[in-house]
């Protein structure tokens, strides 16, 4: 890792780079209102007519194109929905309505993971403790080995080919992560432990699996089949995508890990910087930041997960003037150079490398 | 749907996303929901001065209010989903047609929303109805209702319904405004007055001296100048806080039952214990607040940009309920002091008496 990109801040420079970042902060959150409303209301029409559209195209699907057409549109409107709804929604960006259907703390997303996992393992953990190894469980999601400073054992050779796994079925990784499975193996679980809590991810899972594999392809009477493998499809679709996105998120080349010990004494403005590090952005068009739940600013998402997602593109300029002022790296390129960089972590870490020393 | 939902509902329920099917409802006109109550404004008449009646059409899921009740309203203004609550002035007999009255309040969200924005064809949400000021059965032979501006509206419903069942016993209304102008229901009342004997009212305004025959506010001569004392069993009293104080006195001296209601929330009580401030921790959010023991918690919240949603900020309608992981708070009103872990309190009317962390 580089971390000669990053100028080492003194605690007094670290604590104005705090005080500026909150201020980009408290000045959008100020602005807060009936514009961010609208346009989260918007999201939800794309999101239902898009779901209608592309399950309407499958059922038709006797003329082949309109498969693919199906497919493609459904696609969309579950990568809409899981990330520049679901995701932004549970963060609490859109409480300030007050709107019940797009409560934070109630939402229920159209995923296999339960939101209440995903509140705790998402929001609260990986939020707090960002890339922070054992403590974010983010940081290769307990089974891949993507820095050097993870410890490596003969099975991260086989974590190309798990990977890919992961990334196909991404939305099970997910419903299954705050299980932590990892625990019963090493005997620090019990298994009553684990029943109690399938309950609620068994009772999501169903209703994700007979949605889309009983009851829209049941309705589509003779097109059964077709329906079913242009769900199976779609939701493929959707695990490859929010993957990639997400990977680009934390583990390109320049983004960093750290160890349970930069929490003791932390100073102010350090959680900050933390989340800097931790994060790297993906540059692109007005479109590719909708569909990727503006996770593309991944920065800004870490520095104010709050803040309505819609506002990143803005404040990613302030945040880069802020960077620039303090001598620190803004981890920010193409989807295709960052996903590179992943790609290449999950290479590389599968055999043995080690850290270069830090200077955090 | 309400038919369908009850023999088909524990089929149906687990398959159907309540706002998806509400949301397609709203996109097809409809004020119809899953769970929810809207309804849409019908008309809008005008009252006494600054003075609006809304009849609201609400959907199936209400289910109906005892006269004398209040209900939350929530309209969506700028964006944010504002809840206040409002008594409900029609007869219950009116099923799903419910009427509320509204004054004009300077500065007053909603008030100015209902009273000047609001528009036949608009959707509002409604509550679940509560308050006990509700008629006794049996009746007593002579009530004396005590009514103080908007304290009228719930008094109306009563009166309204009283009329239709033939006024079967004594009632004698005394009814304040600041000046001649106020009187809202003037007309009706003359008219329910003229019909049935049993009832009488009396119009009397604190402010200005007018042609009215009474004026000043509440007390023991003017109460003797207008009813029969000796045959009044029973009192309602609504009105502002300092009303129903003053009508308190006033029955107590005269020995006289009370029932009562006030709108503006009491003054807050001072706290015996030193001026302090406590760590509130809100989990969900990973947030620490630094909150004062001298005012309720959810006026701080708010102040410190946590959007919870709020009713009657007096702790009746259970709207802003939030459980309290860990900690110590007092009931502003009774002074309770509770430490059970994971309760459900009432923001509005609790204040930290220790460090505490709520799940929000």
């Amino acid at each position: 890792m580089n971390y000669s990109k990053n100028h080492v801040m003194s605690a007094a420079e670290l604590a104005q780079f705090g005080a500026e970042l909150e201020a980009i902060k408290k000045e959008q959150l100020a602005d807060v209102g009936e514009v961010d409303a609208r346009y989260i209301r918007r999201i939800v029409v794309a999101v239902r007519y898009t779901e209608v559209i592309g399950r309407g195209f499958l059922f038709l699907s006797f003329f082949p194109p309109f498969w693919l057409l199906g497919v493609l549109i459904l696609a969309v409107s579950k990568i809409l929905e899981n990330m520049e709804l679901g995701h932004n929604v549970m963060h609490g960006q859109y409480d300030f309505m007050n709107e019940p259907s797009l409560n934070g703390s109630t939402y229920e997303w159209d995923i296999a993971g339960t939101s209440d996992n995903w509140r705790e393992s998402h929001n609260y953990k990986h939020h707090t403790y960002t890339n922070i190894k054992g403590m974010d469980d983010d940081v290769g999601y307990g089974m891949l080995r993507l820095f050097p400073e993870q410890r490596w054992s003969p099975m991260a050779l086989f974590q190309t080919v798990y990977a890919t796994v992961l990334a196909l079925l991404f939305q099970w990784g997910i419903a299954i992560q705050e299980l932590q499975l990892g625990k019963i193996v090493k005997g620090r679980k019990t298994w009553t432990e684990l029943r109690e809590e399938l309950k609620p991810v068994t009772r999501k899972i169903n209703r994700q699996l007979i949605k889309d594999y009983v009851i829209f392809p049941l309705l589509a009477g003779p097109m059964l089949l077709s329906v079913l493998a242009g769900n199976f499809v779609a939701n493929i679709l959707r695990n490859l995508w929010t993957f990639m996105i997400i990977f680009c998120g934390h583990f390109t080349a320049d983004a960093e890990v750290f160890n349970k010990s930069v929490l003791d004494n932390e100073l102010p403005g350090h959680w900050y910087l933390r989340q800097l590090r931790g994060s790297s952005n993906l540059k692109g068009g007005k479109l590719f930041h909708i569909l990727s739940g503006n996770l593309s600013h991944q920065i800004e998402h870490h520095l104010f997960p709050t803040v309505p997602a819609r506002r990143y593109a803005v404040m990613s300029v302030k945040v880069q003037k802020v960077c620039a002022k303090f001598g620190q790296n803004y981890n920010n390129d193409h989807l295709y150079k960052q996903f590179g960089q992943v790609v290449w972590r999950i290479i590389r870490h599968s055999f043995p490398s080690s850290p270069k020393p830090s200077v955090v | 749907m309400q038919s369908f939902k009850t023999w088909g509902e524990n089929l149906i329920t687990p398959l159907i996303n309540p706002s998806q099917f509400d949301f397609w409802a709203q996109q097809l006109g409809s004020t119809r929901a899953w769970e929810r109550c809207f309804a849409r404004v019908v008309s809008v008449q005008s009252e006494g001065r600054d003075t609006k009646t809304l009849t609201l059409k609400t959907n199936r899921n209400w289910e109906g209010f005892v006269a004398g009740q209040h209900c939350n309203l929530t309209a969506t203004i700028a964006g944010r989903n504002i809840t206040r609550s409002y008594s409900i002035s029609s007869d219950p007999v009116d099923g799903r047609r419910v009427q509320i009255t509204v004054r004009l309040e300077a500065g007053g969200l909603m008030s100015e929303y209902l009273c000047r924005d609001i528009q036949v064809g608009d959707r509002l949400e409604l509550g679940t109805p509560f308050g006990e000021m509700l008629l006794p059965n049996p009746m007593p032979t002579h009530l004396l209702l005590l009514a103080a501006g908007s304290g009228i509206t719930p008094m109306m419903s009563q009166i309204r319904t009283l009329a239709r069942k033939g006024m079967s016993t004594s009632v004698t209304l005394m009814y304040w405004e600041k000046t001649s102008a106020d009187f809202n229901f003037a007309l009706e009342l003359q008219s329910i007055a003229q019909q049935y004997p049993n009832f009488n009212f009396n119009l009397i305004t604190t402010r200005v001296q007018s042609e009215l025959p009474l004026s000043g506010r509440i007390s023991s001569e003017l109460l003797s100048q207008v009813a029969n004392i000796d045959t009044v069993d029973q009192v309602f009293a609504c009105g502002s806080n300092g009303f129903v104080q003053a009508a308190n006195n006033v029955c107590e001296f005269q020995k006289l039952p009370l029932m009562s209601e006030a709108f503006t929330p009491s003054l807050a009580q001072t706290v015996n214990s030193e001026v302090a401030q406590y760590d509130v921790y809100l989990r969900r959010q990973g947030r620490h607040l630094s909150l004062s023991n001298q005012l309720p918690l959810l006026e701080q919240l708010e102040s410190a940009g946590v959007s919870v949603p709020s009713g009657c900020r007096q702790g009746i309608c259970n709207t802003c309920t939030c459980v309290r992981n860990s900690g110590t708070t007092t009931d502003t009103f009774s002074g309770a002091v509770d430490n059970e872990p994971s309760q459900i309190i009432k923001l509005c009317v609790s204040r930290a008496a220790a460090n505490i962390e709520l799940d929000l």
